[in-house]
């Protein structure tokens, strides 16, 4: 296979440039496989559709348009960079307020079931008061009876009001426990969710250059559209760029 | 069959094609403009086997206007459902204004540039074979086409591999091949030496 002639080479940079089927990177890498490609890629005229096509807004003219390039190129990467440390920063502290809130859940947990054991204990104590009077009632052995005439003198409350109101205690404790473990458990998932979405920032994926710049997604879009079918670019996006020229 | 154009390849083979089919190669319309009392048109540089494959995208391009220069609309009077019927100058404004609201236009010419995509899905040797005889001759549309071949090859390759595909020579020193390297760190993913 014989070389192709410089001629070749330009009509092929050129023409590859203009119709985004090169991207900087390809010319880059023609740049590094021979000093012939490297002196013919360099040409100013290159980069200057390059730069047209990957970062429109900006300056058009510049006396090295590769090094132009080059800046707005690093200069989107910074851009990028800073916003990817935005975003898991973010990420990290939703996954700290989420631990946070499932401290104090387990808190309230253990001081609702406190409360619980408390009023279960003292219904169990009330009972036996209770059972103690009923029993004094009716004929004890005097061991037992004497027994039973302190447990009912040591209850100093009201017992049947008490032993309502701590009755309804208990199912308030069980209800709020159950509520707390909802709660707990949805707290979970989120911070499953938030640690997941945590994960994926910081993955860092092997096509990481295809996806990396908005322009970088531009061109992938575009070149997706250019050799899948040429499309839009083959009859109206020359239209356009022949508008653009005439102003 | 209108006026016909005979061209003879560099090994001797000679093909007879119409005036519209040979006329989209600009050096072949200007040998035949000058009066020439042979009529036949020698190609040395091109033989026999490339020859043919160029003459098959010449014959389907022949009717069409340029679909991938910068101009690329359909000129009211070629566009097939209005046969010639449409009014108006074939003036650049015009005629783009016609192809942007013509469906027709734009069936056509999406179909002609999915065929020049599979036609140009070949080996690289061929490409470079269609490079070099699309230049020769001179044809825009066929330029357009290879370069869109070599570029398939080029896109997304590292330096090595352009090497090897395009038969070049790694022609840089080493000092030179570290600056080069240094000079190109700034892309996401540098190349390996």
């Amino acid at each position: 296979m014989a070389m192709l002639p410089d001629e070749i080479w330009a009509h092929i940079l050129e023409i590859g440039t203009d119709s985004a089927s090169l991207t900087y990177r390809d010319l880059c890498a023609l740049a590094m496989a021979s000093r012939r490609l490297s002196r013919l890629s360099a040409e100013p005229a290159l980069w200057s559709t390059l730069l047209a096509i990957d970062f429109p807004d900006g300056e058009k003219v510049s006396p090295s348009p590769k090094a132009l390039y080059q800046t707005r190129f690093k200069l989107e990467k910074a851009k990028r960079v800073a916003l990817q440390r935005a975003k898991m920063l973010f990420a990290q502290s939703k996954v700290a307020v989420s631990r946070k809130r499932l401290q104090e859940l387990k808190l309230s947990l253990v001081r609702e079931g406190d409360r619980l054991k408390a009023a279960v204990e003292e219904l169990r104590n009330l009972e036996r008061a209770r059972t103690a009077s009923v029993a004094l009632n009716v004929w004890q052995p005097d061991v037992v009876r004497g027994r039973q005439k302190q447990i009912v003198e040591q209850c100093t409350v009201p017992i049947e009001s008490r032993v309502c109101a701590l009755k309804m205690e208990v199912q308030v404790c069980k209800q709020q426990i159950a509520n707390f473990n909802k709660t707990y458990e949805e707290e979970k998932k989120k911070l499953g969710k938030h640690k997941q979405a945590l994960a994926s920032l910081e993955y860092h994926p092997l096509q990481s250059h295809f996806n990396s710049t908005p322009s970088d997604s531009n061109k992938r879009k575009r070149l997706e559209l250019s050799s899948d079918s040429k499309l839009s670019s083959a009859a109206f996006e020359w239209d356009e760029q022949e508008k653009a020229e005439s102003f | 069959m209108g006026k016909t154009i005979k061209l003879i390849s560099g090994d001797g083979e000679m093909f007879e094609v119409e005036e519209a089919v040979a006329f989209q190669s600009n050096i072949i319309k200007s040998l035949a403009d000058e009066d020439n009392a042979d009529d036949c048109i020698p190609l040395p540089r091109v033989d026999s086997q490339i020859l043919s494959k160029v003459l098959e995208f010449c014959r389907k391009h022949a009717n069409s206007p340029s679909v991938h220069t910068k101009f690329a609309a359909i000129p009211s009077e070629l566009c097939p459902k209005h046969d010639g019927s449409a009014a108006g100058a074939s003036s650049s404004e015009s005629s783009s204004a016609h192809s942007e609201t013509c469906r027709a236009c734009y069936d056509a010419v999406m179909k002609l540039v999915q065929w020049d995509l599979e036609f140009v899905k070949v080996d690289l040797d061929l490409i470079h074979h269609l490079l070099k005889a699309a230049n020769y001759l001179d044809i825009e549309d066929l330029m357009f086409m290879a370069v869109e071949g070599a570029a398939n090859a080029i896109r997304g390759n590292n330096p090595e591999e352009i090497r090897k595909l395009f038969d070049l020579e790694n022609d840089f020193t080493p000092e030179e091949e570290k600056e080069i390297l240094k000079e190109y760190s700034w892309l996401d993913d540098p190349f390996e030496p």
